[in-house]
């Protein structure tokens, strides 16, 4: 079967809480930079809460977008990198091979997402912190580019399994951690070659749009919009 | 007088490869090892299968060394009066693991699951040629990545980056 | 991996070299094992289930264990309160578990007392530094030992109860900062049962919230927020409409469909003008709760209310209309208007509206799982394996006041809940505790508390250690299993373990009460041990589904009509102009989750402040005091002056300053320390328990601090296009 990821982020869901974000650095072994390097931008994780706020009391109202790498469809991250370090893998992934990169930095640069985090340092894990991790994939070293995977890892393990068992990968067999963990249910990660499959059905949803499509990216990530009122 | 500094060169530069060649060519030697354990005698004259001892080939990633305990099935009673068989012995007795040296490896930016391979069916000598009629362990085969990659194509299974690199 | 860098340096040779392969390896060791673990093959993690302790939630767990080493937490998917959900205080146990300030081993004092220097220890040496004091006092005087810890759950709570009172001592208090009371006399005046109700947001068609961090940082959070996900999106043609009432627009009002701001510490009075507008127009279903009341009611018009509230009185007529006629509904305080001076009123008003929408045990509705039956067996101990949630302020006023006169000789401290850090310091808790002759403490990490301690006793984590747990709410009646999902990291005993080995060697009636070998015993003879029902509840986490969910009806009848006390709050409103509004930070909880760097470092969800303290204002307030993002100030309250950076929410009322509890410490380890200021110290000590106490003012202060902020490196979107 032909498999084509995506993940659905529905924001009428999302309560914000961050728990994907912590899920995520715990799955992908993202280290801690410290206070003095976030104020510089250089923080690792590999997914975001964004908070918009709009308005002002009392009417202020506030939104929540969770912004991992959006696996583009067209990505310009690949373009533009000279030793094809970032590339469209089979599963219509855009894949990172970190044992290639040289860090020129320019697909981070051409990522109009800012999804994409450089290792400016061989960041260390304090013993024995590094006890924690995950033996599942790689710890980046300095000048290499990274950034959201699907958890490749987990798609890779559930692969291996149901190829094993000698059958076709089942729908929500494969989840990247922060999918997995969401408390109210706001992602949801799935084939949509699949038709029927439950993110196929969640992306027939009127609702959905992605983000800066008039860039003609085509995300693989694709957003429900917040509702209002109590119909729908 | 005049071709000195050419001649500086030239030893600088032989110092410079030296410097690189040199651990190179040790570790072509065998590498030591606590005791002289001979695959050999185990696997081609005593018949035993590979996974008898490397158990978890076809169940994990790796392929994982015996525990002291599965050498001691057969050594409490074969060749108890061997001196090799003796330090076996002790390290059981003393319950302490034995400090094998590490021969085979793949770089950590690479993910390689022997279960994978031998549940496949390809034969360990494939990548471990000479292991058979080896003492200690050796890699006579050098893993690049043109290595896996030939048999990759071979067998039409995926030679997305992503399979290994992760 | 290579380094790319040394290999640009390097250039040619290097590349050269490489073509040989392996030159850069250093040799390595392979240690196999000598005698291999059951059921493990090397390469291949293993899952095990136990239960979180990063918060009194209670959510199962089942962790990823490889080569022995635990590598990841996920929600347990049986579990009934989180079904395989967990947020971020949960998963990051991990780096409580390998953390590298971390208490491996006993220490005694070597230093001053409070100097927090200590030396090493043998545990044979640290029980005995323990059992000399406590043979002597009990032999003289057994009421003069004091057991100070955080609330205990399931058998543990068990031991220690039953110690104490085998020993003979009453003065057994359990300290939880964020602890229910006023949501626990609220619902005995309304419901008639002093327990927290399960919430059925699922099915709901209504949600009012009052101040609710349901969200966030409630009563069992992961439980509500999947429940809330539910009522949203997991329905054909419903979706459930979500109004929220309160001080400010936090993560949980965020996720409303309408905010509107009250002013603080009148919750209560919003929800009886509710009440007033469903009474007065005839849209209840529970007329005779309402006949009842009416008179009461009176008193609360939507117009007196708007008064009071700031809330328009139109808005709460279209609310009360809209509450009423989209049944089931139900309404849920939150800890902001639980923990003002007057959170008992205002949790029976909001309360009030459940009993008056005859939402009771319906589906959809509010009802009372029976707590009491899942260790009904234990009959009047029940209590101790199951108590209710309280924050055992009474309790801890009056020890705090007995270890001033010098009843106690010998404190036991054990517990996350740190009453040094979490405690008005106007109470003087550590000025008291260093009365106490002899203090012995459980923990894992040095804090506040456990640095005054005489004898430090390392205890494994909840991802180490034996245990069961009911949790407060969502548990159906099930029982949750702890097991150690790896093997001890440290040379830990837990506490339960300790007084069943102490109260052997006591003798008499503790070793009559406690007649276990171990903790571990204990729990095999309560649940069939090995080989019994526990095994295999052991795989699942827990025994679910086996208890009936019986729930007990809430009585409906007599509702105590909700009264106000009007206490006010601290400070004169020309000297101190701002309401402080304390809440739980959604990182870093009471202060627990400080000393963790991923907690650290996970951007706060409102102001997406990272590493450090915070005072919210409206951007408004902050103009009018000449204050701009990220200036600092001085928050100055009746009882305490604290530093902190300003940042910005323009959904906060313009008369209160909100900040978020947790950091401040002192003495909590490099990761916590300094990274701010406590918020706790601005409270004053009153009769009841309020983090909603006081006022304060803002200066402006330079301060060698940043607050960093991580917002939107993508620039800016209008939310409406995501609307």
């Amino acid at each position: 079967m032909e498999i084509k990821w995506a993940m659905a982020i529905d924001l009428d869901r999302c309560t914000g809480c961050g728990a994907c974000v912590v899920a995520c650095v715990a799955e992908n072994n993202i280290p801690v930079v410290g206070e003095a390097e976030v104020e510089k931008g250089r923080l690792m994780q590999w997914i975001r809460v964004a908070r918009y706020w709009e308005g002002e009391y009392p009417e202020a109202q506030a939104v929540y977008l969770p912004v991992p790498c959006m696996q583009c469809e067209r990505a310009p991250c690949e373009t533009v990198c000279p030793v094809y370090a970032t590339y469209h893998n089979e599963d219509g992934l855009n894949a990172m091979v970190y044992n290639r990169c040289v860090g020129t930095r320019y697909c981070a640069n051409n990522c109009p997402y800012s999804v994409r985090v450089f290792n400016w340092f061989d960041h260390v894990w304090e013993k024995p912190l590094d006890e924690q991790l995950s033996p599942d994939l790689t710890t980046r070293s300095r000048g290499v580019m990274e950034k959201c995977t699907f958890c490749i890892q987990r798609i890779r393990r559930a692969k291996e399994t149901a190829a094993e068992e000698g059958r076709e990968i089942r729908d929500g067999e494969a989840v990247p951690a922060c999918v997995q963990t969401c408390p109210p249910g706001a992602l949801l990660f799935g084939n949509v070659a699949d038709p029927h499959s439950e993110i196929a059905r969640k992306l027939k949803d009127p609702r959905r749009f992605r983000l800066m499509e008039h860039l003609g990216t085509e995300p693989r990530v694709v957003y429900l919009k917040r509702q209002k009122g109590a119909g729908r | 007088m005049a071709r000195r500094p050419i001649n500086a060169a030239i030893t600088l530069a032989c110092l410079v490869l030296t410097l690189f060649l040199f651990p190179c060519a040790a570790s072509a030697e065998t590498v030591p090892q606590p005791i002289a354990f001979s695959h050999r005698i185990h696997v081609t004259e005593y018949k035993l299968n590979c996974r008898f001892c490397h158990s978890s080939t076809n169940k994990s990633q790796f392929a994982n060394l015996p525990p002291v305990e599965k050498c001691m099935m057969c050594h409490r009673t074969i060749a108890t009066e061997k001196p090799e068989v003796k330090k076996v012995a002790r390290y059981w007795s003393e319950k302490k693991p034995i400090p094998w040296n590490k021969v085979i490896d793949v770089p950590n930016h690479v993910y390689f699951p022997h279960r994978k391979m031998v549940n496949a069916g390809i034969a360990c000598l494939t990548c471990h040629p000479g292991m058979d009629q080896a003492g200690t362990a050796e890699q006579k085969l050098e893993f690049g990545m043109g290595f896996c990659m030939e048999c990759h194509r071979k067998k039409k299974v995926s030679i997305d980056c992503w399979t290994c690199h992760y | 991996m290579l380094h790319r860098r040394q290999f640009l340096k390097l250039g040619g040779a290097t590349a050269f070299a490489t073509l040989f392969g392996g030159c850069d390896k250093m040799q390595r060791t392979l240690i196999p094992f000598v005698i291999p673990p059951e059921n493990t093959t090397l390469g291949e993690a293993l899952w095990y289930a136990s239960v979180c302790g990063q918060c009194p939630a209670g959510c199962g767990i089942v962790v990823r264990v490889s080569e022995g080493r635990a590598k990841k937490i996920e929600g347990n998917p049986r579990h009934p309160v989180n079904r395989g959900r967990l947020c971020a205080r949960g998963q990051a146990a991990l780096q409580a578990l390998y953390h590298p300030e971390r208490l491996s081993r006993p220490m005694k004092l070597s230093g001053t007392r409070g100097s927090g220097t200590y030396a090493p220890i043998s545990w044979e040496e640290a029980l005995s530094l323990l059992m000399v004091p406590l043979k002597k006092v009990q032999a003289e005087a057994p009421a003069s030992l004091l057991m100070l810890t955080e609330p205990m759950r399931g058998h543990a709570g068990l031991v220690a109860g039953r110690f104490m009172k085998a020993f003979g001592s009453k003065h057994r208090v359990a300290w939880d900062p964020f602890g229910a009371d006023a949501m626990l006399s609220a619902n005995a005046a309304i419901h008639g049962i002093r327990d927290l109700p399960e919430h059925d947001l699922a099915n709901a068609r209504y949600l009012l919230s009052f101040s609710g961090d349901f969200l966030e940082t409630g009563i069992s959070p992961v439980h509500y927020a999947r429940a809330y996900g539910r009522m949203r999106g997991d329905r054909e043609t419903i979706r459930g409409k979500f109004v929220h009432f309160g001080p400010r627009l936090s993560m949980t009002a965020a996720a409303a469909d309408l905010f509107l701001p009250c002013t603080p510490g009148t919750e209560g009075i919003v929800a009886l003008g509710i009440a007033h507008v469903m009474v007065r127009d005839r849209l209840t279903a529970a007329s005779a709760v309402a006949g009842r009341l009416a008179d009461d009611l009176s008193a609360y018009p939507p117009e007196a209310v708007e008064r009071l509230t700031g809330v328009h009185a139109h808005d709460i007529a279209a609310v009360a209309e809209e509450f009423a006629r989209n049944q089931p509904g139900i309404a849920i305080p939150g800890t902001g208007a639980a923990t003002g001076p007057d959170g008992a009123f205002h949790c029976a008003g909001v309360a009030l509206l459940n009993a008056l929408a005859g939402n009771a045990g319906k589906p959809g509705g509010v009802s009372f799982p029976n707590r009491a039956l899942a260790f009904a067996r234990y009959g009047s101990e029940a209590a101790l394996l199951a108590p209710a949630p309280e924050s055992g302020y009474a309790a801890m006023r009056d020890a705090i006041d007995k270890m001033r006169g010098g009843a106690f000789r010998i404190a036991i401290l054990s517990g996350a809940t740190n009453p040094a850090f979490t405690l008005p310091p106007s109470l003087k808790f550590s000025e008291a505790l260093s009365k106490v002759p002899f203090i012995a403490a459980f923990a894992s990490f040095l804090d506040e508390t456990t640095s005054q301690a005489d004898l430090v006793l390392p205890v494994p984590t909840a991802l180490e250690a034996w245990g069961d747990d009911l949790a407060p709410v969502g548990h159906s009646g099930a029982v949750t299993l702890c097991q150690p999902v790896v093997v001890p990291f440290h040379d830990t005993r837990s506490m339960p373990d300790v007084l069943i080995a102490a109260a052997g060697e006591l003798g008499g009636k503790p070793a009559k009460a406690l007649p276990w070998g171990s903790f571990k015993e204990c729990l095999d003879k309560a649940y069939g041990g090995p080989g019994g029902q526990m095994e295999i509840a052991l795989q699942r986490g827990g025994f679910f589904g086996e208890s009936s969910s019986q729930r007990s009806g809430a009585r409906t009848g007599t509702v105590a009509f909700p009264k106000g006390t009007e206490r006010p709050i601290d400070g004169d409103p020309k000297a101190f102009p701002l309401a402080l509004h304390l809440y739980p930070s959604v990182t870093l909880y009471d202060g627990r989750g400080a000393n963790l760097p991923w907690l650290q470092e996970m951007p706060d969800p409102v102001t997406t402040a990272v590493w450090r303290n915070w005072v919210e204002v409206n951007p408004k307030t902050a103009a009018g005091l000449g204050l701009s993002e990220g200036d600092g100030v001085t928050v100055t309250s009746p009882s305490g002056k604290i530093t902190a950076h300003v940042t910005f929410n323009p959904g906060i009322a313009p008369d209160v300053a909100a900040m978020p509890l947790g950091q401040g410490h002192t003495r909590y380890g490099k990761t916590a320390n300094g990274r701010g200021e406590n918020p706790f110290a601005l409270l004053p000590a009153g009769e009841t328990y309020a983090l909603q106490a006081t006022r304060v003012s803002l200066t402006k202060t330079k301060l060698p601090t940043r607050l960093v902020r991580f917002a939107h490196p993508e620039g800016q979107w209008k939310i409406s296009n995501l609307m």
